[in-house]
């Protein structure tokens, strides 16, 4: 055949041949093709889509002595009666949540709308696309994609005519990790009530004890009244009646038992909150974007005092990547959004445990060493986001744990990485 | 009953005692609470298998945000009214309640709006928000551990809703919940969805537990809750 298998249904003029197409075109795999005669042919496609059968088509070229400005999409329009359709080409980033009820999200990278006026159309993409190096991912929980779609505005009620196809994008490797990311970014927090109550400054010291006291005063009278009103004539009862509102018996002691269970989960959050103020800890700004090459002291990047002798602490410098994506579930009005982060590729960049962190010595002493954030750029995925709530990000966090004393915990700001530096494996 | 679609069969537990009581009397019956703490539920329970309605004539009415036209609504035994949101639907309460011999309702609404039935007719009023208690049994029936401070955190930030329960335990299973609230809240967020229309679905019950029963049941559906 004088001619190539891919443009092979807008050239040919062999009725036979298109009689066997429309004959095979809903049976056939995508990348058969069947000639007159009834052989059978691997039509060489760039995405082993059923282009042989279609009307529109995407077909993508890149200049690479233009850089970031050479790509166009070629839109092949072989039907005729799209002749002076309006179109609309758009450049999408896709966030797909792999759950039975997804919420779903998108951004559109470049949008082009023409009139269709000849069967093929070259349409430059502005280099602001390629400079945001759409990727695409395919994780446990969501799905990158970045491609182009042709819609023609040709039907009224039923869904326009359109295609869509994959944008040439960078492919990119990772090291496998194995590490469990959740345990790394949330490591259990084991304390000493006591001993972080001595820590924290006298004022919440004696606010704690406060709530303590009130807490279990009011605890202490509640039962006392539960007990009384129990056991006291209908009309005697203090505060708990022996009948509901319906005049149907009611348990005074059951009541009150919800009541101090209410007043003791209140206080020990509050009391947790002040337990945290045992030493304050924050990170100090950093210059500059951090890059592959960035070497930091840990020290520099952190502050902290404590009020009290610190032993058997350990520093960690940990990141992720976390696919972030909605679903939905309940239904009519008991229905909900839940948006999740699923932490990925847990990578420990720093840890260092220190015997003792004497109280009122500043913490960033004693985690002098240098750090490089190179093996984070090496084993994740750089950030492809396209909302606040959709796409994968990049997380990174220092925890301070101890076991006598509550956790600290701060969350870093991804924005200060080299986004381009994820890029190479 | 008029026909509608049905969900996941969920686990019912009585919290509210409705088992024990016969209605005889009763002319209005009001559930209320949160969204997804088990109002639904709790009158799908009364309709189906109350023995004071379960073998009288039943209607289940959605009020979906309007007033509906209740006039052909009359002689039933029971009138299930749910998602009843807004006070200006307490008319066509007030008429169900005259042609038909009981109503109970799913309340969005605030106890005070009942009082003038309560003057003129018998009625009992349940709310799902009295406490934690229903959530810990049915975490106990999961087989989650908890402890009791969770339990109240968990209420504290959701109220006690099951579906909300069940979202956060379906995020990190394999947790107590003590994890999985501290996990949920730094990775997870929950938001209700109002919507102005949407498809009504029945509540089904799968089995059905007395108060403080907390022996597990092989066989039951998983992540399944009294939403409603």
């Amino acid at each position: 055949m004088g001619f190539s298998v891919d443009t092979l249904i807008f050239e040919t003029s062999d009725k036979r041949l298109r009689e066997r197409w429309q004959v095979y075109r809903g049976r056939l795999l995508s990348g058969l093709f069947v000639d007159s005669v009834g052989r059978t042919t691997i039509i060489p496609t760039a995405n082993n889509q059923q282009t042989m059968a279609k009307k529109v088509d995407i077909a993508y070229t890149y200049d690479r002595e233009q850089g970031h400005a050479g790509l166009s999409a070629e839109l092949n329009i072989s039907d005729p009666k799209y002749i002076g359709k309006e179109a609309t080409f758009v450049i999408r980033r896709f966030v797909k949540v792999k759950d039975s009820r997804p919420v779903n999200d998108s951004t559109d990278l470049f949008k082009h709308k023409f009139t269709v006026r000849s069967g093929t159309e070259t349409i430059r993409i502005p280099p602001h696309v390629l400079k945001e190096r759409p990727f695409g991912y395919n994780g446990s929980e969501i799905s990158i994609r970045c491609f182009g779609k042709l819609t023609i505005n040709d039907k009224l009620i039923r869904k326009d005519t359109s295609t869509e196809k994959d944008l040439p994008t960078v492919s990119i490797k990772k090291p496998r990790v194995t590490r469990s990311a959740k345990k790394l970014i949330d490591p259990k927090d084991v304390f000493s009530f006591t001993k972080n109550l001595m820590a924290i400054p006298a004022h919440n010291k004696l606010a704690t004890l406060g709530l303590l006291v009130v807490g279990l005063v009011a605890i202490v009278v509640n039962m006392m009244i539960g007990i009384h009103d129990e056991l006291s004539p209908r009309y005697a009862t203090y505060l708990y009646s022996q009948v509901d509102s319906d005049g149907e018996y009611s348990s005074p002691i059951v009541k009150a038992l919800f009541g101090c269970g209410g007043v003791g989960a209140a206080i020990w959050f509050t009391i947790r909150r002040q337990l945290r103020k045992y030493m304050t800890f924050r990170f100090r700004p950093i210059a500059g974007l951090i890059d592959r090459k960035t070497e930091h002291i840990v020290g520099d990047l952190i502050q902290g005092v404590s009020r009290t002798d610190l032993k058997d602490v350990t520093l960690r410098i940990v990141a992720c990547n976390l696919e972030k994506g909605k679903y939905v579930r309940g239904s009519g009005s008991n229905r909900r959004t839940v948006s999740f982060s699923v932490p990925n590729r847990g990578v420990l960049l720093y840890s260092k445990e220190v015997k003792l962190i004497p109280k009122n010595h500043p913490v960033e002493q004693h985690f002098q060493d240098p750090i490089s954030f190179e093996p984070m750029f090496k084993a994740l995925y750089p950030p492809n986001n396209v909302s606040k709530s959709h796409g994968l990000f990049v997380y990174w966090e220092v925890q301070l744990i101890h076991n006598e004393f509550v956790d600290q915990e701060l969350k870093g700001d991804a924005a200060q990485f080299k986004v381009d530096d994820f890029f190479p494996a | 009953m008029n026909p509608a679609p049905k969900q996941r069969p969920v686990h019912f537990d009585d919290f509210l005692r409705l088992g024990q009581e016969t209605y005889r009397q009763t002319r209005l019956i009001v559930v209320a609470g949160i969204s997804g703490s088990g109002k639904s539920t709790a009158l799908k329970f009364l309709c189906d298998y109350h023995p004071g309605f379960s073998t009288g004539s039943r209607r289940w009415l959605w009020m979906m945000g309007s007033i509906p036209d209740v006039k052909l609504i009359r002689d039933n035994r029971l009138v299930v009214v749910d998602e009843l949101c807004h006070p200006r639907q307490l008319l066509a309460v007030a008429r169900l309640l005259r042609q038909n011999q009981t109503v109970a309702v799913a309340s969005h609404l605030n106890a005070t709006w009942f009082w003038p039935f309560r003057l003129t007719a018998s009625c009992r009023y349940y709310s799902t928000d009295r406490d934690g208690g229903q959530i810990a049994r049915y975490l106990a029936w999961l087989g989650v551990p908890h402890t009791e401070a969770a339990v109240a955190e968990f209420c504290r930030r959701h109220g006690p809703s099951f579906v909300d329960l069940d979202c956060i335990l379906e995020r990190h299973p394999g947790r107590s919940l003590d994890q999985a609230l501290h996990l949920s809240g730094k990775l997870d967020q929950l938001t209700v969805e109002r919507q102005k229309q949407w498809r009504p679905i029945l509540p089904e019950i799968a089995d059905i537990r007395e108060p403080f029963d907390r022996t597990p049941t092989s066989g039951r559906p998983r992540w399944a809750s009294g939403g409603g």
